[in-house]
């Protein structure tokens, strides 16, 4: 107790060095409990996307770029997927619904998603969310479009703006489909997933914009079908490019995957999001690690700072050490001394940084859902965190340990003499 | 054991490296309740000396006995204890701890020697510690100061705290290592009545060490150290 109470003393006498010391500590203390929070927050957003979906069903290919093209719209399907392949899926008894998508096109960088009422009957994100309209409606017309929020925000669209889609998905496109103009019928809540940063059409629209197309050209100006047409008799869907399906228990899964797999007439791919989910995080662990490495590295760095600024007080410090000694402090005491501040300064500092990351999280949450569609929940520390701060702490009196050391080495030297 | 002398030294000698003695002292004692005035110029062991007699080191050869413990015999961390216990010391300067106020300092001694403390709550009439350290500070002079950073002190002020400390709990052996040689003459002669009055109220030997012999009267009795030290009789050159 008293070790503790002139240990406080001491760091308050040298209070500049000492805030010095704990800024530095909470700084890299913050860097690395925020690197955690960033990293499961984007497991938990990217894991929350996709809710109640049992398989993604899409052409014959990895399984990864699956995931990514349907769910989170990162790269793109090249094959597509026969509709009658998918009808017949639909109609097996084992499945309780499907989710048809047709993808391909964007709008200013935005994805364009064709799709059904089924959508927004069936599917679900983080858990038991689902897409909701604030305004509007779902597609009723061959060339309707429901927005996401982030879509309406950036590009300030309402209900009753008219746009055209571009074929490709890259941001700026050359191909745009300036003949057939979409009429905005309905804007989403903001759901913290890619929904927010797309366009739905029905699949007839996605089939009405290339209706005519060759060989992946479009047709000749003037050469193509009247939008007047279009809408009066609306193309049959022949293809569409992938598919979410919910089984009618868990248990018909793993059957309902094989027989999709082993489908000889059409080449299909069946995968479970979850299965893929966790691939894939095997696949960012290398990366993660590496920034979880580079956050440890500075804290050590912090921690180093400490045992500088300790280190250094040391040589002005002896005179005090042997007026300690005089009055029957033992070098024990001495040692003692010196941990406990080392210990005082790394809590404060971990103190600190915890502090920081809440102050951070508080103010920069929105801004980063706003931006990156990434949530990250402001919660209690987790139990990985105390395990980090307790290894802090930890190495905090290792450091400690050396000037103590060597202060007891002076001690033991110096004994009663000052030596200024 | 109160008939034991303060200190009583035979045949004491002591190398910081073998072979090459620092301090050779044949015999010395201080008898309890003496006021002794030990000249020691530099380079006569002084150091040495008040090192060996605070239990900061070991004693090599011979037997040094202070206040009737055998200090050659004792552990390091029983020699800490003793000095905190039962010794009251005070430096030339430069006496206090810095980040700590006049009451802290004076206190100090006595929060890390419980045996101290207890000696402390027992003798007195005293209600706490603190109320104890006001007390010798005002017959010292300082009452008034006792919330100051010691920082703010001027050096007669400092030098008075260290005697408040020194003297807190009662140590039957107080050693002042040049305690007066920062002060001018008319405070040197104040400072050492203060002194004087406060271990004749204890009933503490008191050691003072210095290189300035016009303070020698006012002692009972005066030791030279390069008269008692063979290490430094033997070289013999010293000015």
């Amino acid at each position: 107790m008293l070790a503790l109470k002139l240990a406080l003393k001491s760091l308050w006498n040298r209070r500049f060095a000492s805030t010095l010391t704990v800024a530095s500590i909470a700084l890299s203390v913050a860097l690395l409990l925020g690197v955690e929070r960033v990293r499961l927050g984007a497991r938990a957003g990217f894991a929350g996307t996709i809710s109640q979906t049992d398989l993604i069903v899409g052409a014959r290919g990895g399984a990864v770029p699956l995931l990514l093209s349907t769910v989170f719209h990162i790269g793109h399907a090249t094959n597509a997927v026969p509709y009658s392949a998918y009808a017949a899926i639909k109609a097996r008894p084992d499945v309780a619904w499907t989710i048809p998508l047709s993808l391909g096109d964007s709008h200013k960088g935005f994805r364009v998603v064709g799709t059904t009422e089924d959508f927004y009957q069936h599917y679900h994100y983080r858990r038991d969310e689902q897409p909701r309209l604030v305004l509007g409606h779902t597609p009723q017309a061959l060339f309707d479009v429901v927005i996401g929020s982030a879509v309406a925000t950036k590009l300030g669209y309402q209900v009753g703006s008219a746009l055209t889609l571009a074929h490709g998905v890259a941001e700026v496109s050359f191909q745009n489909h300036t003949d057939k103009p979409f009429n905005v019928c309905g804007i989403l809540a903001p759901t913290g997933t890619p929904i927010d940063r797309s366009l739905f059409i029905s699949l007839e629209g996605e089939e009405a914009i290339h209706a005519d197309w060759a060989d992946g050209a479009p047709p000749q100006s003037g050469h193509g079908t009247s939008v007047a047409a279009l809408i009066a008799h609306p193309p049959a869907v022949d293809e569409i490019t992938a598919f979410f399906v919910g089984a009618k228990s868990r248990g018909d899964t793993l059957t309902l995957q094989r027989d999709i797999n082993e489908t000889k007439a059409v080449a299909l791919t069946a995968v479970i999001p979850g299965v893929t989910l966790n691939e894939l995080w095997d696949l960012v662990a290398y990366g993660e690690n590496g920034l979880r490495l580079v956050s440890a590295c500075v804290v050590v760095v912090g921690l180093l700072g400490m045992l500088v600024s300790i280190y250094h007080s040391l040589s002005e410090r002896r005179r005090e050490m042997a007026i300690l000694r005089a009055i029957g402090a033992g070098p024990r005491m001495i040692v003692t001394l010196m941990v406990v501040e080392a210990g005082l300064l790394t809590i404060l500092g971990a103190a600190g940084g915890l502090m920081l990351v809440y102050v951070g999280l508080v103010l920069a949450q929105p801004y980063v859902e706003a931006e990156f569609g990434l949530l990250i929940p402001i919660q209690a520390p987790a139990s990985g965190e105390a395990g980090y701060l307790s290894a802090i702490f930890g190495l905090g009196l290792l450091l400690g340990a050396i000037p103590a050391w060597r202060a007891y080495r002076t001690t033991l030297h110096d004994g009663l003499t000052m030596r200024l | 054991m109160t008939a034991a002398p303060a200190v009583a030294i035979k045949d004491l000698s002591f190398a910081y490296h073998p072979g090459r003695d620092v301090l050779q002292l044949p015999t010395m004692v201080i008898s309890r309740g003496e006021r002794v005035f030990l000249h020691g110029p530099s380079g006569s062991g002084k150091t040495t000396l008040l090192g060996l007699i605070a239990g900061i080191l070991r004693p090599q050869g011979g037997s040094l006995a202070v206040l009737g413990a055998d200090l050659g015999t004792m552990s390091g961390s029983e020699r800490d204890s003793f000095r905190g216990e039962r010794l009251g010391y005070v430096f030339q300067m430069f006496n206090l701890i810095p980040y700590l106020s006049v009451v802290e300092n004076i206190t100090l001694p006595c929060l890390l020697s419980a045996p101290r403390r207890a000696r402390l709550m027992q003798a007195g009439s005293v209600a706490s510690l603190e109320l104890a350290a006001a007390a010798i500070a005002e017959r010292l002079g300082i009452g008034g100061l006792l919330g100051t950073p010691v920082t703010e002190l001027s050096v007669g002020q400092q030098q008075r705290v260290a005697v408040a400390r020194a003297l807190l709990g009662a140590p039957e052996l107080v050693i002042a290592d040049e305690p007066t040689s920062a002060l001018d003459s008319e405070h040197r002669e104040d400072f050492l009545r203060l002194l004087f009055d406060e271990t004749a109220r204890s009933g503490a030997t008191v050691l003072f060490v210095s290189h300035d012999l016009t303070l020698a009267p006012l002692f009972q009795r005066t030791l030279s150290l390069r008269d008692l030290n063979q290490v430094a009789a033997a070289r013999g050159t010293h000015a």
